[in-house]
């Protein structure tokens, strides 16, 4: 797992690269990008995954880089704001409110979005801006925080939310809190401690935290790693110690092909939806088919639910 | 269910001599995963494991930091009983303590 935005735009190529001249023809590497919003988190983090497995079908498969992405329907940060959260005094009346803001226009819902942008006396020569300088908006997804070098001297390492002011005339803004923050990466509050609102605590999440998986990136990328790779299947057609069996004998021989047609027709009910099937729409049965269907097949025949695909119901 | 089919060569008979041929299938009672996760700041495939992962294998999670600062955040969230540290020039040979290991996952270390 290798963070976008922690390390040289090349560096996951890089890795690609050796793992591909390191390794045997019989492996097959796989890089996939995916995008933390499109996948549900309220965090803009973006994860190269590079999955390694053994190839036992004797297919050697193409290294791909491919871009995985979900349905959402709420990319914005602001879900997870606490409204108890009270403005720090030195930070406050910075936007006029009639300034624009939860409107979508043409931006990507997905992409942060910012209201303004705070220049840091830290650093007041430097013409990089960070995400540290921004205010952004909660319809938004939030950024991650920056390294201390790029730091803010209001905002710290993180980004500003803007918050109405008491006059309601004027918009305030503050920090994330690190419960907040904790959940744009789509970590529950039920699993974020507690009493852990110290200086020490926050500076601990702003180093880290951009080397950390969303847990919903997380979720999607082992699922596909998972049902992509068949390793599951792997495991139990493998002869270690992966998995347990009970062998079970019979001296019938088995059928090297189903003959699906006889086994339908010699049955009755299953004859009779099968022509009537062929014969007119799927829910329109007439009551002597109902009748020798049998009582386990009428609502679903009356409501359409039975269908024929190739061949077979 | 995932099921197994073997032949066995118990009195195997041609298919033309008449007899019976004796099969047996291997199904299958359990999968056991062991996963080794080197340094998930804050225990996302733990989380995997517990809440969304299916439970017909049985997931055994190995959770490893490089250091005690990068096991902070999963301590506070998971216990300090689920992991362990090993630095990096020790973790070599701690994969090779793990024969029976079936995931690796890596990350930024």
């Amino acid at each position: 797992m290798v963070s976008v935005g922690s390390f040289p735009a090349q560096v996951h190529g890089l890795c690609h690269n050796i793992l591909s001249a390191v390794l045997t023809h019989d492996w097959v590497i796989t890089q996939v990008h995916y995008s933390s919003p499109l996948l549900g988190d309220a965090i803009a983090a973006n994860r190269y995954v590079i999955h390694i497995t053994h190839d036992t079908s004797g297919k050697h498969s193409n290294d791909h880089t491919t871009k995985e992405s979900a349905c959402a329907t709420d990319w914005g940060y602001g879900r997870y704001l606490s409204s108890h959260e009270s403005m720090d005094s030195q930070t406050k009346l910075i936007l006029r409110k009639e300034h624009p803001m939860n409107t979508f226009a043409d931006h990507d819902p997905t992409v942060p979005r910012s209201l303004v942008i705070l220049r840091s006396s830290t650093n007041p020569h430097s013409t990089t801006i960070s995400s540290a300088d921004l205010v952004l908006d909660p319809v938004f997804p939030a950024t991650e925080p920056v390294a201390a070098i790029l730091c803010n001297s209001i905002l710290g390492r993180q980004f500003g939310i803007p918050s109405p002011g008491i006059n309601n005339q004027d918009w305030c803004i503050r920090s994330l809190t690190n419960s907040e923050l904790l959940q744009t990466y789509s970590i529950p509050a039920s699993a974020v401690p507690h009493s852990k609102h110290h200086t020490d605590f926050s500076t601990l999440l702003d180093d880290l935290l951009p080397l950390s998986i969303p847990w919903k990136l997380r979720i999607d990328s082992t699922n596909t790693i998972v049902t992509s790779t068949g390793i599951l299947d792997q495991f139990a057609f493998s002869s270690s110690m992966h998995c347990n069996t009970m062998q079970c004998y019979f001296t019938k021989r088995t059928p090297e092909t189903l003959d699906w047609s006889t086994a339908y027709h010699s049955d009755p009910s299953t004859q009779c939806i099968m022509s009537g099937l062929a014969t007119h729409k799927a829910n329109e049965w007439s009551k002597p088919e109902l009748k020798l269907a049998g009582p386990g097949f009428i609502l679903p025949l009356q409501q359409g639910r039975v269908l024929l695909v190739n061949r077979k119901c | 269910m995932l099921v197994l089919a073997t032949t066995v060569g118990i009195k195997a008979q041609p298919p033309d001599s008449g007899s019976q041929e004796m099969r047996a299938l291997d199904i299958l009672a359990s999968i056991d995963v062991h996963w080794l996760c080197i340094n998930d700041i804050t225990g996302s495939s733990h989380n995997w494991v517990t809440t969304h992962a299916s439970k017909s294998p049985h997931w055994f999670m190995h959770n490893i930091f490089m250091d005690t600062r990068s096991a902070q955040i999963f301590d506070s969230m998971h216990g300090s009983t689920q992991r362990c540290i090993v630095p990096l020039d020790c973790i070599e040979n701690d994969l090779r303590s793990h024969p029976s290991m079936h995931l690796i996952d890596i990350h930024y270390i």
